[in-house]
């Protein structure tokens, strides 16, 4: 039993650090399965990494907003193929990462255009990444296509330094990228190295609430609410004061670990990618 | 029954006949164009309508506007003999009839892009430009952005930017940085104002620009100055206008300050209480607006100007 789990943090980790750095994780394709929200809305979801993929259906093409490792791009095309023969015409990164955007250079072979802020696109061409964005862009931009609507909006720094979040506007559903992940496996990755901000993720949600939506396609994890995308929001805030509150108590690197592994359920990775940061910046 | 199927009939066959009249008469034959190298892989093609810039790519062709609906053939067969690349993408500097009047034929052979707001007038207003082209199809872009978009394609680079109102609500600036070159638009045209009666008497002309303030579609005189102010803040050389011939820097500066003068003159007589008989008199006079003798479609450039007249005074007296 023991073994076994520790066969499972480790796996999980490995797949973890592998999409934060922007690797292949050299594993198996995830497994994937098909969650319908509407008739021509559908999430590709798999337990934890990669990200979601949630997918607009409409007479004069598909929309995707991520595309998984690329390893699972064949998979993803299979879940697809079971409920539209319609080709792919867009796809949408809500940030840089490989676990979002690697599926980016076989979907352009398909004759897709890649969608990313201009930050996300910088740090793909930083990072060497395949599949750099067609177009880029700074606050808002809008699709359509096939008489339905996509709303891109960039709010300011959070995950990293380039998320964007989708809305749906007909569906009143929003695939929030991995500014807000949904899980006790998925907690708050500050990535600092991309420019990620624990002090200004709690602002950045709040200008995401003000958008129109009642379900949230979270950049990991089940399909949820703006309820849960609400708490958050509130756990951010939360997380960043506990942490300007110690830095002010003078208290050691260790304690304030502890508590972000206790109370905040971060893990190595987390620890790693935004510890240093989240101290530096609560001051 | 049978008189009211008939009533109907007629005024069906009424309708039908006014719209082919005005059908064959505003139907133009498109002039001929000519392209011209303005920079490494860019050009621009002119002769009717807006200016449209061509950026070629390894991986195919970026234009920017795409003039009048009848213009289309002609500029496909520019960008032909320029490169044997396909097109990839046309770039709105805003929704008039002479620069996006090509969209509804773009929108099968390329990913068409526009500001949010010259959609928006384009879809709600349902008419490019007033009555110069009344059958232009309208071709809605696909894609449209608030602030900032790039396309990236072949290794290159093609900002659209926006800096707030002018000539409409919806004015985007292309800016190519490798180029250190800029599309405008009609933000800056490359034109002198028609000549005015003070000018056919011998008087001194004024500084003044042809302007063309879209009020309808969310255009803004004073507005208009500080939008210029970031376009400078672009570094560029090169300038393809939206009328006229490849400009520098120095022609917007120009451009700038000459509006400003015009503006502030306007201002200030409106401020001081004159009517509009005599502004009118002063505006034709000096700036070459005109208001009378106007052929019905379409519209000259002095008539044109004149059609904003009452607009430009609620602004200016502010």
């Amino acid at each position: 039993m023991t073994k076994r789990r520790g066969l499972v943090v480790g796996l999980c980790l490995a797949l973890a650090v592998a999409y934060v750095r922007g690797q292949q994780p050299g594993t198996d394709p995830a497994k994937l399965e098909l969650v319908k929200l509407a008739d021509d809305l559908y999430v590709v979801y798999n337990d934890f990494v990669p990200g979601n993929t949630t997918a607009l259906i409409t007479d004069a093409g598909v929309v995707l907003v991520d595309d998984k490792f690329e390893i699972d791009h064949a998979n993803v095309m299979a879940q697809l193929k079971k409920v539209t023969n319609q080709p792919v015409r867009f796809v949408i990164n809500t940030h840089y990462h490989s676990d979002h955007s690697g599926g980016n250079a076989k979907l352009q072979a398909l004759g897709a255009q890649a969608v990313s802020s201009e930050k996300a696109r910088e740090r793909m061409v930083a990072g060497k990444q395949s599949g750099l964005t067609d177009l880029t862009f700074d606050e808002r931009m809008h699709l359509r296509l096939g008489g339905k609507q996509i709303d891109l909006f960039y709010f300011g720094r959070a995950h990293t330094d380039g998320d964007i979040v989708a809305l749906f506007p007909q569906h009143r559903v929003l695939a929030s990228g991995d500014v807000f992940a949904f899980g006790d496996r998925t907690p708050e990755l500050i990535d600092y190295a991309g420019g990620g901000s624990a002090k200004l993720w709690p602002a950045t949600l709040d200008k995401v609430l003000g958008l129109g939506f009642d379900r949230v396609v979270p950049g990991h994890g089940v399909v949820t609410t703006r309820a849960e995308l609400q708490k958050f929001r509130d756990s951010t805030q939360a997380l960043f004061t506990r942490v300007r509150t110690m830095n002010g108590q003078k208290k050691s690197k260790a304690e304030i670990e502890k508590m972000l592994r206790t109370d905040f359920k971060w893990a190595d990775l987390h620890v790693q990618m935004g510890m240093d940061g989240v101290i530096a910046e609560a001051t | 029954m049978t008189r009211t199927t008939l009533v109907s009939a007629f005024v069906a066959l009424f309708v039908l006949e006014s719209a082919w009249a005005v059908y064959t008469q505003t139907q133009k034959t498109p002039r001929p164009l000519r392209s011209e190298k303005v920079k490494d892989d860019l050009y621009m093609v002119s002769g009717e309508g807006g200016n449209v810039a061509v950026y070629v790519t390894d991986e195919g062709v970026i234009l920017v506007d795409d003039m009048f609906d009848r213009n289309h053939a002609d500029i496909l067969a520019q960008v032909k003999t320029l490169t044997p690349r396909p097109l990839r993408y046309v770039i709105n500097t805003h929704q008039h009839d002479d620069h996006a009047g090509g969209d509804f034929k773009m929108l099968p052979l390329a990913e068409v892009i526009a500001h949010r707001n010259a959609r928006a007038n384009l879809a709600h207003i349902k008419e490019p430009y007033y009555q110069d082209t009344p059958w232009t199809p309208i071709g809605l872009p696909r894609i449209t952005f608030s602030d900032e978009l790039a396309v990236h394609l072949g290794g290159k680079e093609v900002q659209a930017r926006y800096f707030g109102r002018g000539h409409t609500n919806g004015d985007a600036v292309i800016y190519f940085p490798t180029l250190k070159a800029v599309h405008t638009g009609d933000l800056f045209l490359a034109m002198r104002a028609p000549a005015g009666r003070g000018a056919a008497q011998g008087r001194v002309r004024p500084p003044g620009v042809p302007v063309y303030i879209d009020y309808v579609q969310g255009g803004s005189f004073l507005d208009w100055s500080r939008t210029l102010d970031g376009l400078l803040t672009l570094d560029f050389d090169t300038v393809i206008p939206g009328h006229g011939q490849v400009s520098t820097r120095a022609d917007v500066v120009k451009f700038k300050s000459d509006l400003e003068t015009m503006r502030g003159r306007l201002a200030s007589l409106i401020k001081g209480g004159t009517g509009k008989p005599e502004l009118v008199k002063i505006l034709e006079d000096d700036y070459g607006w005109q208001s009378t003798g106007c052929p019905p479609s379409p519209p000259t450039p002095g008539c044109l100007q004149y059609q904003q007249v009452d607009a430009l005074i609620a602004e200016l007296r502010q």
